[in-house]
């Protein structure tokens, strides 16, 4: 199954818990992403799934200046994002275990 | 560090992605992209240096996509309103990309497609020469002329097939209401097109990408067939409206060197003048020289004031116009009583008008002083051995109208 359409459902989560572990800026968020395994995620969806959980209130943004290059925005993770956060945890965690266990039970079948 | 090549590259690559970010606001846009540059410059420091061991050669569409899948993909996952008819393109990059050309392009598309990326192969080799850069600035800010160009190319061809008879007439531009609205419409489908707006369907694109290689095609041929058809005299003959001659002359009446003459003035062999003179032509009818009974002014010769004319009453009571000298009298002194008829003040106005000469040069060799055994006595035919008369003199009726024809033994 090509992972594009699975990384659809969770990159909002994904992106949550990069960005929960370290505020970062955009290309930083990607990197981090791709670093974890998801290598297949498109640069654009990220920016605009940051974009998106900013303006969802899930993040803070701020820009932080720079003397050698451009001033970066940084976005960083607040009580609500937490919380999101901790949601969809969950809901993964059960949604994976209830996939898990299907997979199986058909394999073993 | 990115080069300058690199950057001016990313900075082309950002400014289409903004571009392709339609239906928002300047101030969403900065939100999408402030850090797009920057981006870009740190995904580019990362990658490794392409396989075939070339210098960096920067091709960002190879590497991100177009930048209008880009700015649909930006959009979609920011969870804005994609633009109208962009069809959805996330997810795009690298191994992905390539699997879903495999997965769906096998058939027909693959000519177009080859060219597109034999197309691209170019553009990248001419990216990285240090020319190239500021030709492609020009090049894209052309974009639209080339809308235009291909809208007319359009147009040219509907209208060439749809009526090749109609051809005389059309050449670089439209004369007609009709031929109007069609290059009107023709060059808004194009100019949309080419702004991206009507990417839907992949049909559609197919399409649209299939009538923009005709019309570079059909460039060069519809210039030339244009120019053809605007040098080419135009020899229509136009019918002239023959020049009438209108009939200056009177249809009727009594002309003298190309002038109506309002009288005749009668003299005798000896010259003196005659009055009531009635005079017909060769078929019996009445030599009239007026014929509007009296009724308008004729300016005569050395007289001040026109004079209308009056004619002669004969036995069965009729008036008569033939009877010359014909009398009148200057036109004050007529007045028009209330049935419209003419009155005169007193018939003694009535006269004769004054004669052109009292006395008319006598006339020699006719019956009444000699007789001559050649001389005929036609009433109006003026036998040259016997003139003596002077041309200028009003037309006279014959040597002698008394005169008896001579007899000869």
């Amino acid at each position: 199954m090509d992972t594009t359409q699975l990384l659809k459902g969770v990159l909002d989560v994904a992106v949550l818990a990069v960005v929960a572990d370290e505020d970062g800026y955009g290309y930083d968020v990607v990197r981090r992403l791709r670093a974890a395994g998801l290598e297949e995620v498109g640069d654009a969806s990220v920016y605009g799934t940051l974009r998106r959980l900013y303006g969802a209130g899930a993040l803070t943004t701020y820009v932080v200046p720079s003397d050698e290059g451009p001033h970066r925005k940084y976005y960083g993770i607040n009580a609500q994002g937490r919380a999101m956060l901790a949601a969809h945890r969950k809901d993964w965690r059960e949604f994976a275990q209830t996939m898990s266990r299907l997979l199986e039970t058909t394999e073993a079948a | 560090m990115p080069t300058t090549n690199e950057l001016d590259a990313i900075g082309r690559f950002a400014a289409a992605v903004r571009a392709h970010l339609t239906g928002l606001s300047a101030e969403q846009v900065e939100d999408l992209t402030d850090d797009l540059e920057a981006d870009l410059a740190d995904a580019i420091a990362d990658a490794p240096a392409p396989a075939d061991g070339s210098t960096v050669v920067l091709d960002l569409e190879v590497r991100f996509g177009s930048p209008a899948a880009y700015a649909a993909e930006l959009r979609t996952a920011a969870g804005l309103v994609p633009a109208p008819g962009a069809s959805r393109l996330s997810g795009w990059r690298g191994v992905a990309r390539a699997a879903w050309w495999r997965r769906v392009g096998r058939g027909a598309g693959v000519p177009l497609r080859s060219i597109t990326t034999g197309g691209r192969q170019v553009l990248v080799r001419l990216r990285s020469t240090t020319w190239w850069s500021p030709v492609e600035d020009l090049l894209v800010s052309l974009r639209p002329g080339w809308w235009l160009v291909r809208a007319w190319v359009a147009f040219q061809v509907v209208v060439r097939v749809m009526s090749p008879s109609r051809d005389y007439r059309l050449s670089w531009a439209p004369h007609r209401a009709d031929e109007v609205a069609l290059l009107v419409v023709l060059v808004v489908l194009s100019a949309q097109w080419g702004r991206g707006r009507w990417h839907g369907r992949r049909w559609a694109r197919g399409l649209g990408a299939l009538a923009s290689a005709a019309a570079v095609v059909l460039l060069v041929p519809m210039v030339v067939t244009a120019q053809e058809h605007a040098s080419r005299v135009d020899v229509r003959y136009v019918a002239q409206d023959p020049i009438v001659y209108e009939n200056s002359a009177v249809p009727d009446g009594v002309v003298v060197g190309g002038m109506q003459v309002s009288n005749l003035f009668v003299y005798d062999a000896a010259g003196n003048p005659l009055e009531d003179v009635q005079i017909y032509d060769d078929r019996g009818r009445p030599v009239r020289t007026t014929f509007d009974d009296g009724g308008s002014g004729w300016n005569l010769p050395g007289v001040d004031e026109p004079w209308a004319f009056v004619g002669a009453r004969d036995a069965d009571g009729r008036t008569r116009w033939n009877v010359y000298p014909l009398h009148g009298a200057p036109a004050g002194a007529f007045t028009w009583d209330e049935s419209g008829q003419r009155q005169v003040a007193s018939a003694s106005t009535l006269r004769t008008p004054p004669l052109p000469f009292a006395k008319a040069p006598a006339i020699v060799g006719t019956s009444t002083t000699s007789a001559s055994a050649s001389t005929s006595a036609s009433a109006v035919d003026v036998p040259p051995s016997a003139t003596g008369a002077d041309p200028d003199v009003s037309a006279s009726p014959g040597p002698t109208s008394a005169g008896t024809p001579s007899a000869t033994p």
